[in-house]
Protein backbone atom coordinates (compact mmCIF):
# COMPACT_ATOMS: atom_id res chain seq x y z
CA UNK A 1 0.00 0.00 0.00
CA UNK A 2 1.54 3.33 -1.02
CA UNK A 3 1.14 6.38 0.66
CA UNK A 4 -1.08 8.06 -2.57
CA UNK A 5 -3.55 5.47 -1.98
CA UNK A 6 -4.50 6.47 1.61
CA UNK A 7 -3.90 10.48 1.32
CA UNK A 8 -6.77 13.23 1.20
CA UNK A 9 -6.35 14.94 -2.14
CA UNK A 10 -7.27 18.56 -2.67
CA UNK A 11 -5.61 19.90 0.36
CA UNK A 12 -7.47 23.57 0.35
CA UNK A 13 -4.59 26.24 -0.24
CA UNK A 14 -3.91 30.50 0.38
CA UNK A 15 -1.09 31.93 -1.54
CA UNK A 16 1.91 33.35 0.55
CA UNK A 17 1.07 36.77 0.03
CA UNK A 18 -2.26 36.46 0.92
CA UNK A 19 -3.16 38.80 4.48
CA UNK A 20 -3.88 36.80 7.80
CA UNK A 21 -6.99 39.25 7.88
CA UNK A 22 -8.14 37.41 4.47
CA UNK A 23 -7.17 34.20 5.43
CA UNK A 24 -9.35 34.56 8.47
CA UNK A 25 -12.22 34.95 6.41
CA UNK A 26 -11.80 32.43 3.96
CA UNK A 27 -11.26 30.16 6.74
CA UNK A 28 -15.16 30.25 7.92
CA UNK A 29 -16.11 28.81 4.68
CA UNK A 30 -14.02 25.70 4.89
CA UNK A 31 -14.09 22.90 7.32
CA UNK A 32 -9.95 22.29 7.17
CA UNK A 33 -7.98 22.30 10.08
CA UNK A 34 -5.04 22.17 7.44
CA UNK A 35 -3.94 24.51 4.77
CA UNK A 36 -0.82 24.57 2.54
CA UNK A 37 0.81 27.80 1.36
CA UNK A 38 1.80 28.41 -2.00
CA UNK A 39 3.34 31.02 -4.06
CA UNK A 40 2.45 32.07 -7.49
CA UNK A 41 3.74 29.45 -9.33
CA UNK A 42 2.13 26.76 -7.72
CA UNK A 43 4.91 25.57 -5.57
CA UNK A 44 4.45 24.59 -2.08
CA UNK A 45 5.78 26.35 0.70
CA UNK A 46 4.65 25.57 4.23
CA UNK A 47 1.64 24.70 5.91
CA UNK A 48 -0.52 26.73 7.59
CA UNK A 49 -3.10 25.29 10.56
CA UNK A 50 -6.46 26.70 11.58
CA UNK A 51 -5.11 27.76 15.21
CA UNK A 52 -2.09 29.18 13.63
CA UNK A 53 -4.52 31.45 11.28
CA UNK A 54 -7.09 32.32 14.46
CA UNK A 55 -4.41 33.10 16.92
CA UNK A 56 -2.48 35.48 14.34
CA UNK A 57 -2.44 39.33 14.36
CA UNK A 58 -5.19 40.94 12.02
CA UNK A 59 -1.73 43.48 10.97
CA UNK A 60 -1.60 45.34 7.46
CA UNK A 61 1.67 43.40 7.00
CA UNK A 62 0.67 40.00 8.20
CA UNK A 63 0.95 37.63 5.32
CA UNK A 64 0.60 33.69 5.67
CA UNK A 65 4.53 33.76 4.36
CA UNK A 66 5.09 35.60 7.65
CA UNK A 67 2.90 32.53 9.97
CA UNK A 68 3.52 29.35 7.75
CA UNK A 69 5.70 26.34 8.93
CA UNK A 70 8.33 25.59 6.61
CA UNK A 71 10.94 23.04 7.64
CA UNK A 72 8.50 20.28 7.53
CA UNK A 73 8.41 16.27 7.29
CA UNK A 74 7.16 15.71 4.05
CA UNK A 75 6.31 12.50 2.05
CA UNK A 76 6.58 11.50 -1.38
CA UNK A 77 2.93 9.61 -2.73
CA UNK A 78 5.55 6.85 -3.84
CA UNK A 79 6.54 5.90 -0.16
CA UNK A 80 4.95 3.11 1.64
CA UNK A 81 1.93 3.60 3.94
CA UNK A 82 3.75 1.23 6.74
CA UNK A 83 6.95 3.62 6.18
CA UNK A 84 5.00 6.52 6.66
CA UNK A 85 3.49 5.09 10.34
CA UNK A 86 6.86 4.86 11.36
CA UNK A 87 7.46 8.73 10.54
CA UNK A 88 4.80 9.33 12.06
CA UNK A 89 6.01 7.53 15.74
CA UNK A 90 9.36 8.86 15.75
CA UNK A 91 8.92 12.70 14.74
CA UNK A 92 5.64 13.18 16.90
CA UNK A 93 3.43 14.56 14.32
CA UNK A 94 -0.08 15.06 13.22
CA UNK A 95 -0.09 15.11 9.74
CA UNK A 96 2.34 14.94 6.74
CA UNK A 97 2.22 17.27 3.29
CA UNK A 98 2.37 15.29 0.41
CA UNK A 99 5.15 16.51 -1.54
CA UNK A 100 5.96 15.51 -6.01
CA UNK A 101 7.99 17.99 -7.38
CA UNK A 102 7.57 20.91 -5.70
CA UNK A 103 3.62 20.21 -5.60
CA UNK A 104 1.49 19.98 -2.72
CA UNK A 105 -0.91 16.96 -4.22
CA UNK A 106 -2.31 15.45 -1.06
CA UNK A 107 -2.17 15.45 3.29
CA UNK A 108 -2.01 12.16 5.47
CA UNK A 109 -3.23 13.06 9.57
CA UNK A 110 -2.88 10.64 12.41
CA UNK A 111 -6.28 9.77 11.84
CA UNK A 112 -6.27 8.53 8.31
CA UNK A 113 -2.87 6.83 8.98
CA UNK A 114 -4.55 5.06 12.10
CA UNK A 115 -7.44 4.06 10.11
CA UNK A 116 -4.95 2.37 7.52
CA UNK A 117 -3.94 0.41 9.57
CA UNK A 118 -6.90 -0.52 11.01
CA UNK A 119 -7.92 -1.83 7.34
CA UNK A 120 -4.62 -3.31 6.61
CA UNK A 121 -5.52 -5.70 9.98
CA UNK A 122 -9.06 -6.15 7.87
CA UNK A 123 -11.28 -5.61 10.66
CA UNK A 124 -13.44 -3.45 8.40
CA UNK A 125 -14.71 -6.55 6.73
CA UNK A 126 -17.24 -8.40 8.21
CA UNK A 127 -15.35 -11.43 10.04
CA UNK A 128 -14.74 -13.87 12.50
CA UNK A 129 -11.46 -13.67 14.40
CA UNK A 130 -9.48 -17.04 14.67
CA UNK A 131 -6.25 -17.09 16.89
CA UNK A 132 -4.00 -19.60 16.33
CA UNK A 133 -0.72 -20.50 18.35
CA UNK A 134 1.69 -22.55 16.26
CA UNK A 135 5.03 -23.65 17.00
CA UNK A 136 7.56 -21.01 15.90
CA UNK A 137 9.26 -23.03 12.62
CA UNK A 138 8.73 -22.73 8.52
CA UNK A 139 5.43 -23.70 7.00
CA UNK A 140 2.83 -23.55 9.78
CA UNK A 141 1.44 -20.89 8.20
CA UNK A 142 0.32 -22.62 5.14
CA UNK A 143 -0.31 -25.79 6.55
CA UNK A 144 -3.06 -24.00 8.67
CA UNK A 145 -4.01 -21.68 6.00
CA UNK A 146 -4.65 -25.23 3.67
CA UNK A 147 -7.21 -26.40 6.40
CA UNK A 148 -9.12 -23.16 6.13
CA UNK A 149 -9.11 -23.77 2.77
CA UNK A 150 -10.48 -26.89 3.15
CA UNK A 151 -13.78 -25.78 4.44
CA UNK A 152 -13.98 -23.31 1.86
CA UNK A 153 -13.81 -20.42 3.66
CA UNK A 154 -11.89 -17.03 2.30
CA UNK A 155 -9.19 -15.34 4.26
CA UNK A 156 -9.96 -11.78 4.86
CA UNK A 157 -6.80 -10.79 6.58
CA UNK A 158 -4.13 -12.69 8.15
CA UNK A 159 -1.74 -11.31 10.83
CA UNK A 160 1.61 -13.21 12.43
CA UNK A 161 2.08 -12.29 16.15
CA UNK A 162 5.46 -12.74 17.91
CA UNK A 163 4.72 -14.79 21.14
CA UNK A 164 5.80 -13.87 24.90
CA UNK A 165 7.92 -16.79 24.10
CA UNK A 166 10.26 -17.67 21.21
CA UNK A 167 8.95 -21.10 20.89
CA UNK A 168 5.44 -20.13 19.71
CA UNK A 169 3.89 -17.80 17.79
CA UNK A 170 0.02 -16.15 17.35
CA UNK A 171 -1.65 -16.21 13.49
CA UNK A 172 -4.82 -14.15 13.39
CA UNK A 173 -6.69 -14.85 10.75
CA UNK A 174 -10.26 -13.01 9.75
CA UNK A 175 -12.42 -15.17 8.14
CA UNK A 176 -15.42 -14.52 5.95
CA UNK A 177 -17.97 -17.20 8.07
CA UNK A 178 -20.42 -16.35 10.51
CA UNK A 179 -19.83 -20.29 11.65
CA UNK A 180 -16.15 -20.99 12.48
CA UNK A 181 -17.09 -23.97 14.67
CA UNK A 182 -15.97 -26.94 11.45
CA UNK A 183 -12.48 -24.85 11.39
CA UNK A 184 -11.70 -24.74 14.68
CA UNK A 185 -12.64 -28.24 15.26
CA UNK A 186 -10.89 -29.24 12.36
CA UNK A 187 -7.77 -27.40 13.96
CA UNK A 188 -8.27 -28.82 17.45
CA UNK A 189 -7.98 -32.18 15.70
CA UNK A 190 -4.97 -31.78 14.10
CA UNK A 191 -3.01 -30.44 17.40
CA UNK A 192 -3.61 -26.53 16.98
CA UNK A 193 -4.14 -24.46 19.92
CA UNK A 194 -7.27 -22.09 19.07
CA UNK A 195 -7.34 -19.02 21.52
CA UNK A 196 -11.12 -18.13 22.28
CA UNK A 197 -12.62 -15.76 24.97
CA UNK A 198 -11.99 -16.71 28.63
CA UNK A 199 -14.82 -17.32 31.34
CA UNK B 1 -57.27 -2.98 16.57
CA UNK B 2 -56.05 -3.34 19.77
CA UNK B 3 -55.29 -6.92 19.37
CA UNK B 4 -51.35 -7.67 17.98
CA UNK B 5 -50.84 -9.85 14.68
CA UNK B 6 -48.80 -12.49 14.07
CA UNK B 7 -47.35 -12.72 10.34
CA UNK B 8 -46.95 -16.13 9.44
CA UNK B 9 -47.39 -18.99 6.33
CA UNK B 10 -45.43 -21.94 5.70
CA UNK B 11 -43.98 -20.71 2.33
CA UNK B 12 -41.95 -18.63 5.36
CA UNK B 13 -39.82 -22.28 6.18
CA UNK B 14 -38.98 -22.44 2.76
CA UNK B 15 -35.38 -19.92 3.46
CA UNK B 16 -33.32 -23.06 3.86
CA UNK B 17 -29.90 -23.34 2.90
CA UNK B 18 -29.46 -27.17 3.37
CA UNK B 19 -30.06 -29.77 6.27
CA UNK B 20 -26.77 -29.26 8.10
CA UNK B 21 -26.25 -25.36 7.94
CA UNK B 22 -26.95 -23.64 11.28
CA UNK B 23 -29.82 -21.42 9.84
CA UNK B 24 -32.70 -22.98 10.49
CA UNK B 25 -36.39 -21.60 10.13
CA UNK B 26 -37.87 -25.07 11.49
CA UNK B 27 -37.06 -22.47 14.35
CA UNK B 28 -40.63 -20.15 13.40
CA UNK B 29 -43.00 -23.42 13.32
CA UNK B 30 -41.49 -24.43 16.61
CA UNK B 31 -42.01 -21.29 18.26
CA UNK B 32 -45.44 -20.85 16.37
CA UNK B 33 -46.76 -24.58 17.67
CA UNK B 34 -45.42 -23.60 21.18
CA UNK B 35 -47.57 -20.61 21.16
CA UNK B 36 -50.83 -22.73 19.39
CA UNK B 37 -50.41 -25.50 22.03
CA UNK B 38 -50.30 -23.14 25.01
CA UNK B 39 -53.32 -21.93 23.51
CA UNK B 40 -52.06 -18.25 23.18
CA UNK B 41 -52.05 -17.88 19.53
CA UNK B 42 -55.63 -17.88 17.97
CA UNK B 43 -56.60 -17.92 13.93
CA UNK B 44 -57.80 -14.52 14.27
CA UNK B 45 -53.93 -13.56 15.09
CA UNK B 46 -52.73 -14.59 12.56
CA UNK B 47 -52.01 -12.68 9.07
CA UNK B 48 -50.52 -14.18 6.37
CA UNK B 49 -47.95 -12.25 4.59
CA UNK B 50 -47.41 -11.08 0.40
CA UNK B 51 -44.54 -11.86 -1.51
CA UNK B 52 -42.05 -8.03 -1.69
CA UNK B 53 -41.89 -6.92 -4.86
CA UNK B 54 -38.37 -6.25 -6.45
CA UNK B 55 -38.98 -2.63 -6.16
CA UNK B 56 -39.73 -3.05 -2.86
CA UNK B 57 -36.21 -4.92 -1.85
CA UNK B 58 -34.45 -2.68 -4.51
CA UNK B 59 -35.01 0.39 -1.80
CA UNK B 60 -31.56 -1.14 0.09
CA UNK B 61 -30.71 -3.99 -2.38
CA UNK B 62 -28.54 -3.10 -6.18
CA UNK B 63 -30.37 -4.65 -8.78
CA UNK B 64 -27.76 -6.47 -10.00
CA UNK B 65 -27.59 -8.37 -6.92
CA UNK B 66 -31.02 -9.06 -7.07
CA UNK B 67 -30.55 -10.43 -10.66
CA UNK B 68 -27.87 -12.53 -9.48
CA UNK B 69 -29.69 -14.01 -6.39
CA UNK B 70 -32.59 -15.09 -9.06
CA UNK B 71 -29.81 -16.40 -10.74
CA UNK B 72 -28.08 -18.18 -8.46
CA UNK B 73 -31.61 -19.79 -7.28
CA UNK B 74 -31.88 -21.05 -10.58
CA UNK B 75 -28.46 -22.65 -10.51
CA UNK B 76 -27.53 -20.35 -13.79
CA UNK B 77 -25.13 -18.10 -11.67
CA UNK B 78 -20.73 -18.97 -12.28
CA UNK B 79 -18.99 -19.75 -9.03
CA UNK B 80 -16.78 -16.81 -9.65
CA UNK B 81 -19.51 -14.04 -10.15
CA UNK B 82 -21.93 -15.89 -7.12
CA UNK B 83 -18.98 -15.32 -5.13
CA UNK B 84 -18.61 -11.21 -5.65
CA UNK B 85 -22.26 -11.50 -4.03
CA UNK B 86 -21.46 -13.38 -1.15
CA UNK B 87 -23.17 -16.52 -2.68
CA UNK B 88 -22.15 -19.89 -2.86
CA UNK B 89 -20.40 -19.71 0.01
CA UNK B 90 -20.57 -21.95 3.01
CA UNK B 91 -22.40 -18.70 4.51
CA UNK B 92 -24.57 -18.05 2.39
CA UNK B 93 -24.95 -21.42 -0.35
CA UNK B 94 -27.03 -20.99 -3.16
CA UNK B 95 -29.96 -23.09 -3.17
CA UNK B 96 -33.60 -23.40 -5.47
CA UNK B 97 -35.94 -20.28 -4.97
CA UNK B 98 -33.94 -18.67 -3.09
CA UNK B 99 -34.72 -15.65 -4.55
CA UNK B 100 -38.54 -16.17 -3.53
CA UNK B 101 -37.55 -18.01 0.12
CA UNK B 102 -36.48 -14.61 0.58
CA UNK B 103 -38.83 -12.29 -0.97
CA UNK B 104 -41.54 -13.62 0.98
CA UNK B 105 -39.74 -12.74 4.43
CA UNK B 106 -39.06 -9.65 3.06
CA UNK B 107 -42.92 -9.35 2.45
CA UNK B 108 -43.88 -10.66 5.84
CA UNK B 109 -41.99 -8.06 7.76
CA UNK B 110 -43.34 -5.11 5.49
CA UNK B 111 -46.64 -6.78 5.58
CA UNK B 112 -46.08 -6.06 9.70
CA UNK B 113 -45.14 -2.78 9.02
CA UNK B 114 -48.29 -1.97 6.84
CA UNK B 115 -50.65 -3.53 9.83
CA UNK B 116 -49.02 -1.70 12.47
CA UNK B 117 -48.48 1.77 10.55
CA UNK B 118 -52.05 2.15 9.02
CA UNK B 119 -53.49 1.54 12.48
CA UNK B 120 -54.25 -1.63 11.82
CA UNK B 121 -52.61 -3.11 15.24
CA UNK B 122 -50.04 -1.63 17.66
CA UNK B 123 -47.82 -4.58 17.44
CA UNK B 124 -47.21 -7.13 15.18
CA UNK B 125 -44.14 -9.95 14.76
CA UNK B 126 -42.45 -11.48 11.81
CA UNK B 127 -40.84 -14.01 12.77
CA UNK B 128 -39.24 -15.28 9.81
CA UNK B 129 -37.31 -11.90 9.89
CA UNK B 130 -34.43 -10.19 10.92
CA UNK B 131 -31.95 -11.05 8.72
CA UNK B 132 -29.58 -8.15 9.30
CA UNK B 133 -26.33 -8.55 8.15
CA UNK B 134 -27.13 -8.65 4.68
CA UNK B 135 -25.60 -5.47 2.50
CA UNK B 136 -26.38 -3.69 -0.29
CA UNK B 137 -25.02 -5.78 -2.94
CA UNK B 138 -23.66 -8.56 -0.72
CA UNK B 139 -25.34 -11.79 0.82
CA UNK B 140 -23.41 -12.19 4.54
CA UNK B 141 -23.82 -14.09 7.74
CA UNK B 142 -26.46 -16.46 6.75
CA UNK B 143 -28.35 -13.48 5.42
CA UNK B 144 -29.69 -12.50 1.30
CA UNK B 145 -32.24 -9.71 1.82
CA UNK B 146 -31.92 -7.50 4.62
CA UNK B 147 -35.69 -7.17 5.72
CA UNK B 148 -34.45 -5.23 8.55
CA UNK B 149 -33.13 -2.73 6.66
CA UNK B 150 -35.81 -2.83 3.62
CA UNK B 151 -38.92 -2.22 6.30
CA UNK B 152 -36.96 0.60 7.45
CA UNK B 153 -36.63 2.90 4.78
CA UNK B 154 -40.32 1.43 3.49
CA UNK B 155 -41.51 3.03 6.63
CA UNK B 156 -39.62 6.30 5.87
CA UNK B 157 -40.55 6.93 3.10
CA UNK B 158 -44.18 5.94 3.37
CA UNK B 159 -45.24 7.40 6.23
CA UNK B 160 -42.20 9.49 6.45
CA UNK B 161 -41.53 8.99 10.15
CA UNK B 162 -38.70 8.48 12.37
CA UNK B 163 -37.84 5.16 13.54
CA UNK B 164 -35.79 3.51 16.57
CA UNK B 165 -34.41 0.49 15.56
CA UNK B 166 -33.12 -1.38 18.34
CA UNK B 167 -31.01 -5.06 17.68
CA UNK B 168 -30.28 -7.40 20.80
CA UNK B 169 -28.81 -10.46 18.49
CA UNK B 170 -25.36 -11.68 19.86
CA UNK B 171 -24.02 -10.26 16.67
CA UNK B 172 -23.74 -6.60 15.70
CA UNK B 173 -26.05 -5.27 13.37
CA UNK B 174 -24.09 -4.62 10.96
CA UNK B 175 -26.03 -4.64 7.78
CA UNK B 176 -28.94 -2.41 9.40
CA UNK B 177 -25.98 0.13 10.99
CA UNK B 178 -24.28 0.47 7.70
CA UNK B 179 -27.61 0.91 5.67
CA UNK B 180 -28.57 4.55 7.68
CA UNK B 181 -25.08 5.45 9.24
CA UNK B 182 -25.42 9.08 7.79
CA UNK B 183 -29.31 9.06 8.46
CA UNK B 184 -30.58 11.41 11.53
CA UNK B 185 -34.06 10.05 11.21
CA UNK B 186 -33.05 6.15 12.09
CA UNK B 187 -31.74 5.69 15.20
CA UNK B 188 -29.92 2.39 15.59
CA UNK B 189 -29.25 0.25 19.24
CA UNK B 190 -27.52 -2.67 18.95
CA UNK B 191 -26.20 -4.66 21.67
CA UNK B 192 -24.26 -7.60 21.51
CA UNK B 193 -20.79 -10.22 21.94
CA UNK B 194 -17.46 -7.67 21.36
CA UNK B 195 -16.20 -8.14 17.92
CA UNK B 196 -13.18 -9.10 19.42
CA UNK B 197 -13.57 -12.88 18.44
CA UNK B 198 -17.02 -12.63 17.31
CA UNK B 199 -18.69 -12.35 13.43
CA UNK B 200 -19.25 -9.37 11.93
CA UNK B 201 -16.38 -7.84 14.14
CA UNK B 202 -17.38 -4.39 13.89
CA UNK B 203 -20.33 -2.78 16.23
CA UNK B 204 -17.46 -0.83 18.70
CA UNK B 205 -18.57 2.14 20.84
CA UNK B 206 -17.08 4.54 18.57
CA UNK B 207 -18.97 3.88 15.66
CA UNK B 208 -21.72 6.19 15.79
CA UNK B 209 -22.55 7.41 12.55
CA UNK B 210 -21.84 10.18 10.00
CA UNK B 211 -22.49 13.19 8.58
CA UNK B 212 -26.19 14.17 9.40
CA UNK B 213 -26.27 10.85 10.72
CA UNK B 214 -23.72 11.49 13.51
CA UNK B 215 -25.16 10.52 16.90
CA UNK B 216 -27.63 8.96 15.72
CA UNK B 217 -25.84 5.01 15.85
CA UNK B 218 -25.26 3.24 19.18
CA UNK B 219 -23.54 0.38 19.95
CA UNK B 220 -22.96 -1.97 23.36
CA UNK B 221 -20.45 -4.40 22.91
CA UNK B 222 -20.42 -6.78 25.87
CA UNK B 223 -17.53 -9.11 26.94
CA UNK B 224 -18.03 -12.98 26.21
CA UNK B 225 -19.75 -14.51 29.12
CA UNK B 226 -22.06 -11.89 30.12
CA UNK B 227 -24.97 -13.19 32.21
CA UNK B 228 -28.46 -12.13 32.60
CA UNK B 229 -28.12 -9.61 35.29
CA UNK B 230 -24.98 -7.17 33.26
CA UNK B 231 -26.71 -7.26 29.63
CA UNK B 232 -30.16 -6.42 31.16
CA UNK B 233 -28.81 -3.92 32.90
CA UNK B 234 -27.00 -2.88 29.89
CA UNK B 235 -30.24 -3.18 27.50
CA UNK B 236 -32.62 -1.44 29.86
CA UNK B 237 -29.93 1.16 30.76
CA UNK B 238 -29.34 1.79 26.46
CA UNK B 239 -32.72 1.61 25.45
CA UNK B 240 -34.50 4.02 27.92
CA UNK B 241 -32.11 6.92 27.27
CA UNK B 242 -31.82 6.31 23.93
CA UNK B 243 -35.31 6.27 23.42
CA UNK B 244 -36.08 9.16 25.56
CA UNK B 245 -33.00 11.15 23.86
CA UNK B 246 -34.07 10.39 20.16
CA UNK B 247 -38.38 9.76 21.11
CA UNK B 248 -39.03 7.56 17.94
CA UNK B 249 -42.52 7.30 15.97
CA UNK B 250 -42.11 3.90 15.77
CA UNK B 251 -39.75 1.16 16.81
CA UNK B 252 -38.71 -1.97 15.08
CA UNK B 253 -36.70 -4.64 17.28
CA UNK B 254 -34.57 -7.49 15.59
CA UNK B 255 -35.03 -10.18 18.29
CA UNK B 256 -31.91 -12.74 17.92
CA UNK B 257 -32.21 -15.07 20.25
CA UNK B 258 -28.36 -16.45 19.68
CA UNK B 259 -26.66 -14.36 23.14
CA UNK B 260 -28.16 -17.65 25.39
CA UNK B 261 -25.62 -20.00 27.18
CA UNK B 262 -26.63 -22.94 24.93
CA UNK B 263 -25.89 -21.23 21.52
CA UNK B 264 -23.17 -22.65 19.72
CA UNK B 265 -22.38 -19.84 17.71
CA UNK B 266 -21.62 -17.24 20.46
CA UNK B 267 -20.15 -16.69 23.80
CA UNK B 268 -22.52 -15.41 25.61
CA UNK B 269 -24.05 -17.06 28.85
CA UNK B 270 -28.04 -15.47 29.72
CA UNK B 271 -30.55 -17.64 30.36
CA UNK B 272 -34.45 -17.10 29.32
CA UNK B 273 -34.24 -14.94 31.86
CA UNK B 274 -33.29 -12.01 29.46
CA UNK B 275 -35.91 -13.46 26.74
CA UNK B 276 -38.58 -12.97 29.11
CA UNK B 277 -37.86 -8.84 29.93
CA UNK B 278 -36.48 -7.80 27.03
CA UNK B 279 -39.72 -7.49 24.69
CA UNK B 280 -41.47 -6.64 27.91
CA UNK B 281 -39.09 -3.66 28.10
CA UNK B 282 -39.43 -2.80 23.92
CA UNK B 283 -43.17 -2.74 24.41
CA UNK B 284 -43.19 -0.15 27.55
CA UNK B 285 -40.97 1.94 25.08
CA UNK B 286 -43.34 1.31 22.00
CA UNK B 287 -46.57 2.42 24.17
CA UNK B 288 -44.25 5.61 26.13
CA UNK B 289 -42.93 6.96 22.42
CA UNK B 290 -44.57 5.86 19.81
CA UNK B 291 -48.21 5.44 20.57
CA UNK B 292 -47.70 1.11 20.50
CA UNK B 293 -46.34 1.59 17.47
CA UNK B 294 -44.08 -1.42 17.38
CA UNK B 295 -42.61 -3.93 15.14
CA UNK B 296 -40.60 -7.04 15.99
CA UNK B 297 -38.67 -9.65 13.63
CA UNK B 298 -36.58 -12.55 14.80
CA UNK B 299 -33.12 -12.85 13.75
CA UNK B 300 -29.94 -14.99 15.00
CA UNK B 301 -30.88 -18.46 17.10
CA UNK B 302 -28.87 -21.22 16.31
CA UNK B 303 -30.31 -23.62 19.37
CA UNK B 304 -33.52 -24.20 17.63
CA UNK B 305 -35.05 -26.54 19.95
CA UNK B 306 -34.24 -25.50 23.86
CA UNK B 307 -33.90 -21.88 23.03
CA UNK B 308 -35.72 -19.93 20.04
CA UNK B 309 -39.10 -21.21 20.86
CA UNK B 310 -39.65 -20.52 24.31
CA UNK B 311 -37.53 -16.67 23.44
CA UNK B 312 -39.72 -15.86 20.68
CA UNK B 313 -43.08 -16.91 22.10
CA UNK B 314 -42.04 -14.65 24.87
CA UNK B 315 -42.34 -12.24 22.29
CA UNK B 316 -45.73 -12.07 21.59
CA UNK B 317 -46.58 -13.35 25.28
CA UNK B 318 -45.04 -9.33 25.79
CA UNK B 319 -47.05 -7.74 22.80
CA UNK B 320 -50.56 -9.51 24.35
CA UNK B 321 -49.14 -8.74 28.27
CA UNK B 322 -49.11 -12.60 29.07
CA UNK B 323 -46.97 -13.58 30.86
CA UNK B 324 -46.16 -17.44 31.25
CA UNK B 325 -44.59 -19.78 33.92
CA UNK B 326 -44.18 -23.49 34.99
CA UNK B 327 -44.43 -26.17 32.30
CA UNK B 328 -44.67 -26.08 28.73
CA UNK B 329 -47.83 -27.96 27.04
CA UNK B 330 -47.39 -31.41 27.02
CA UNK B 331 -48.82 -31.62 23.58
CA UNK B 332 -45.93 -29.63 22.27
CA UNK B 333 -43.15 -31.41 24.17
CA UNK B 334 -44.63 -34.91 23.07
CA UNK B 335 -45.18 -33.56 19.52
CA UNK B 336 -41.28 -32.57 19.18
CA UNK B 337 -39.34 -34.72 21.81
CA UNK B 338 -39.09 -37.26 19.29
CA UNK B 339 -37.58 -35.17 16.46
CA UNK B 340 -35.35 -32.80 18.93
CA UNK B 341 -31.88 -34.51 18.87
CA UNK B 342 -31.21 -33.03 22.25
CA UNK B 343 -33.77 -33.18 25.27
CA UNK B 344 -36.09 -30.32 25.06
CA UNK B 345 -36.75 -28.35 28.06
CA UNK B 346 -39.83 -28.81 30.49
CA UNK B 347 -40.58 -25.32 32.11
CA UNK B 348 -40.97 -21.64 30.36
CA UNK B 349 -37.90 -20.33 32.45
CA UNK B 350 -34.73 -21.61 32.88
CA UNK B 351 -33.27 -22.99 36.43
CA UNK B 352 -30.09 -20.68 36.98
CA UNK B 353 -27.97 -23.46 36.99
CA UNK B 354 -27.97 -24.49 33.78
CA UNK B 355 -24.22 -23.46 33.21
CA UNK B 356 -20.84 -23.31 35.46
CA UNK B 357 -20.61 -20.38 37.59
CA UNK B 358 -17.84 -17.61 35.46
CA UNK B 359 -15.13 -16.80 37.55
CA UNK B 360 -14.79 -13.77 35.48
CA UNK B 361 -18.02 -12.52 36.51
CA UNK B 362 -17.07 -9.11 38.40
CA UNK B 363 -14.66 -8.41 35.83
CA UNK B 364 -16.67 -9.12 32.82
CA UNK B 365 -19.33 -6.72 34.52
CA UNK B 366 -17.12 -4.14 35.41
CA UNK B 367 -16.06 -3.87 31.73
CA UNK B 368 -19.41 -3.59 30.77
CA UNK B 369 -20.49 -0.72 32.92
CA UNK B 370 -17.55 0.93 31.58
CA UNK B 371 -18.37 0.34 27.80
CA UNK B 372 -22.40 1.59 28.55
CA UNK B 373 -21.22 4.70 30.15
CA UNK B 374 -19.15 5.41 26.87
CA UNK B 375 -21.90 4.17 24.61
CA UNK B 376 -24.26 6.69 26.35
CA UNK B 377 -21.78 9.86 27.27
CA UNK B 378 -23.08 12.05 24.53
CA UNK B 379 -26.23 11.41 25.34
CA UNK B 380 -25.26 12.09 29.24
CA UNK B 381 -23.61 15.59 28.59
CA UNK B 382 -26.08 16.67 26.25
CA UNK B 383 -28.53 16.56 29.49
CA UNK B 384 -26.12 18.05 31.54
CA UNK B 385 -25.85 21.09 29.23
CA UNK B 386 -29.18 20.90 28.76
CA UNK B 387 -30.14 20.89 32.62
Amino acid sequence: MLVKDIMAANVPVFKISVSVAAAKQEMMKQSSRYFAAEDNDRRWKGMVSDIDIKKAEESEDNFISDIMKTDMITAHPLDSAEELSGVFYQNNLEYIPIIEEDRIIGLVTEKEMLHTLVRLTGAHQPSSKLEIKVINKAGQLAEVAAIIKEHHINIQSVLVYPCQNDEEKVLVFRLATMNPLPVIQHLNDEGYTVLGPVR
Amino acid sequence: MNEPLFIYSENLLDYKFHDSHPFNQLRVKLTYDLLKASGHLSDTSVVKPRKASDEEIMLIHDKGYIEAVKKAGEGSLSSDIAGNYGLGTEDTPSFKGMHDAGAWIVGATLTAADLVMEGKTKHALSLSGGLHHGFRGKASGFCIYNDSSIVIEYIRRKYGVRVLYVDSDAHHGDGVQWAFYDDSDVCTLSIHETGRYLFPGTGNVHEKGQGSGYGFSFNVPVDAFTEDESWLHCYETSLLEVADYFKPDVIVTQNGADAHCYDPLTHLSVTMKTYEAMPRLAKKIADRYCGGRWIATGGGGYDIWRVVPRAWANIWLAMNGIQESGNLPAEWLAKWSRESPVELPRTWSDSPDIYTPIPRKPEITAKNEDTLAKTLYSIRSLKKKNG
